[in-house]
């Protein structure tokens, strides 16, 4: 049976669309099971982190993932990249306090505190930019870390952008793109080619399908 | 522990049964071998200090010493040289989570060339198939190995994965070629993307530089154009497929490659061992990269379902001898006793099996009977190869 990990969250809509497009769709009643067969019987669904869904597509402990761009750059997990998945776009940004007087990258002070869920991207977003920076991970609601003055700017994803606006911040500088992407495990592609050839030929139909509506 | 010993002496067990001797190599290896041998394994070991100042490292791979091995003290044995091995390496970084620092590998490495069989070198012209079957005889004599080898310890449902550098030398050389012409550093990109399996970022860079390729061609270079766009033999479309298409059973990729071509016969001739050893053995996945500073030719790996990650690998190693200063072809495989061990179940071993066909002597002492005498009795019935076990 193939197993296939799904992020909590911001995804975990988008990906259960795209499942039930190739058939796969599978009984999520039950809000606390974390493991799920499908209908059809192929597969088993695990519900993850989706930070985790990459650790466990790399060990083989799945066999494909839905994940998004974000998650693989800032961890580089060794797994392949099959697809580009028509959902769960976002951006990430620098953000500072509305009132702040870091209004653009230019004015960004030398060892200015950066909090970030991000903290391999945003290091080597200020290296590439020559500007020294502390860094302060955090795993979660990264908006109230200038508020409580825990740090002067943050980095993180933004889908609308309503977030950071309810918070009192707003996005200074793009830094980069993200949406979903597809991985999978090297052996469980070798193993299963055809038919992870035959998802990634059916996720192509949706992608193009989506495409031609906007 | 006790499983692990006996799956090192049904693995030992079988090597010897192809004429392989089992050798030991020093757990301590000077820092210049590594480096002339494989330069990333620097990064990788264990350094050591001795009392004199000097660097050593704690062996971070075996196949190392026994190429040194070869070239130096058993360099005036005939050859090819038949060794295998069954004991620790040593990596200060290790590549996942749950890969030790202390791995337990088995293997074999064959080197040196076939003694030359009267009449089987006619004239020049057969260089270039007498090379081929050179290289053939040494691969099918691995490969077997690894599948006897397999079969011994009870691995039923694996696969063997076969990639060669050959492959990976084409599509660089296409990649430098588009690099010239656009005159942008891309080759490199394009080599890495393809290498770590970023297959979608890979493929977008593909399709811009079609695009400017197309553009790019000036009318006086339309040979380029050629090369990269016509239809019979197209490499970008070779390109543009190569993630997707380069993985599957052996019939379904070889028919991708120019069939007068040496890799195609090479892997071809592999693919033969199924009718020895059974259906289904094989794999290609040219989308595996080799590690092009150490493999010279054919690499494979050996993957279960469920795993997730191999649990055996080897390939050809042409140029390592050299690096210890004698010239000669090489090839061997290595597996993990650990993951090995974990993988297989313990009914697929007849685990203590000795300890069934052995003979139980009470150990008592009596009145007619020493205890001294119980041990020189049993020991004339050990040395006539029986398992005699003191109760």
């Amino acid at each position: 049976m193939y197993r296939i990990a799904l992020p909590k969250g911001a995804l975990m809509e988008g990906s259960k669309k795209l499942l039930q497009g190739l058939g796969l769709d599978y009984d999520d009643q039950q809000k606390r099971k974390l493991i799920m067969p499908t209908f059809n019987g192929q597969a088993e669904v695990l519900i993850v982190r989706p930070t985790d869904v990459a650790v466990y597509v790399e060990n083989g402990a799945a066999d494909l993932g839905f994940v998004g761009s974000d998650v693989i750059e800032e961890h580089s997990p060794k797994v392949l990249t099959l697809a580009a998945l028509p959902y769960g776009r976002c951006d990430l940004v620098l953000a500072t306090p509305t009132i702040s007087l870091i209004k653009d990258l230019a004015s960004v002070p030398d060892y200015c505190k950066v909090a970030t869920k991000f903290p391999n991207l945003t290091r080597r977003f200020f290296r590439q930019h020559g500007i020294p920076v502390e860094i302060i991970k955090l795993y979660g609601s990264i908006e109230i870390a200038p508020l409580l003055k825990l740090s002067e700017a943050i980095v993180d994803l933004v889908g609308t952008g309503r977030t950071l606006r309810e918070n009192g911040l707003h996005s200074i500088h793009h830094i980069s793109t993200h949406t979903s992407r597809l991985i999978a495990n090297r052996v469980s592609w070798q193993l299963n080619h055809s038919w992870i050839k035959k998802l990634i030929d059916g996720i192509d139909e949706q992608t193009r399908g989506e495409e031609s509506k906007t | 522990m006790v499983r692990q010993e006996r799956f090192r002496q049904i693995i030992l067990d079988t090597f010897k049964s192809w004429g392989y001797q089992p050798v030991l190599p020093p757990t301590l290896e000077s820092l210049e071998a590594l480096e002339a041998g494989r330069p990333k394994f620097l990064k990788e070991c264990f350094k050591v200090i001795d009392a004199e100042g000097n660097l050593l490292a704690l062996r971070p791979d075996l196949t190392l010493p026994i190429a040194r091995l070869a070239a130096t003290r058993l360099s005036e044995v005939a050859r090819p040289l038949r060794l295998c091995y069954a004991s620790k390496v040593f990596r200060a970084s290790p590549h996942l989570a749950d890969e030790r620092r202390e791995i337990y590998q088995a293997g074999i490495e064959l080197i040196g060339e076939y003694v030359d069989q009267a009449g089987s070198k006619d004239n020049q012209e057969d260089d270039d198939r007498y090379d081929l079957i050179k290289v053939t005889k040494s691969n099918l004599e691995c490969l077997s190995i690894l599948i006897e080898t397999l079969a011994a310890i009870g691995l039923k449902d694996y696969k063997l994965v076969l990639s060669h550098t050959a492959l990976w030398q084409y599509a660089g050389e296409i990649f430098h070629q588009i690099e010239e012409l656009l005159e942008q550093d891309i080759a490199s990109s394009l080599d890495q993307l393809l290498m770590h399996g970023k297959f979608v970022d890979y493929q977008r860079m593909i399709n811009q530089v079609e695009e400017r390729t197309l553009k790019a061609c000036p009318e006086g270079q339309s040979d380029l154009k050629n090369i990269l766009t016509q239809t019979a033999n197209h490499p970008l479309a070779y390109l543009k497929e190569a993630c997707y298409e380069l993985t599957g059973k052996p019939v379904e990729i070889l028919e991708f490659l120019d069939q007068d071509s040496e890799i195609y016969q090479e892997l071809q001739a592999i693919t033969l061992l199924e009718e020895v050893y059974g259906p289904n053995l094989f794999l290609i996945d040219f989308t595996l990269r080799p590690d092009p500073d150490f493999y010279t030719g054919l690499y494979f790996e050996v993957v279960v379902p469920g795993y997730g990650k191999s649990i055996g690998h080897g390939g050809r190693y042409d140029n390592l001898i050299a690096s210890f200063g004698r010239s000669e072809p090489a090839i061997g495989f290595s597996l993990q006793m650990d993951s090995l061990l974990k993988y297989t179940k313990p009914e697929n071993l007849s685990e203590l099996s000795q300890m069934k066909d052995a003979l139980r002597v009470p150990f008592l002492e009596s009145e007619k009977v020493r205890l001294i005498d119980v041990i020189a009795e049993t020991r004339k019935l050990r040395q006539s190869n029986r398992v005699v076990v003191l109760d």
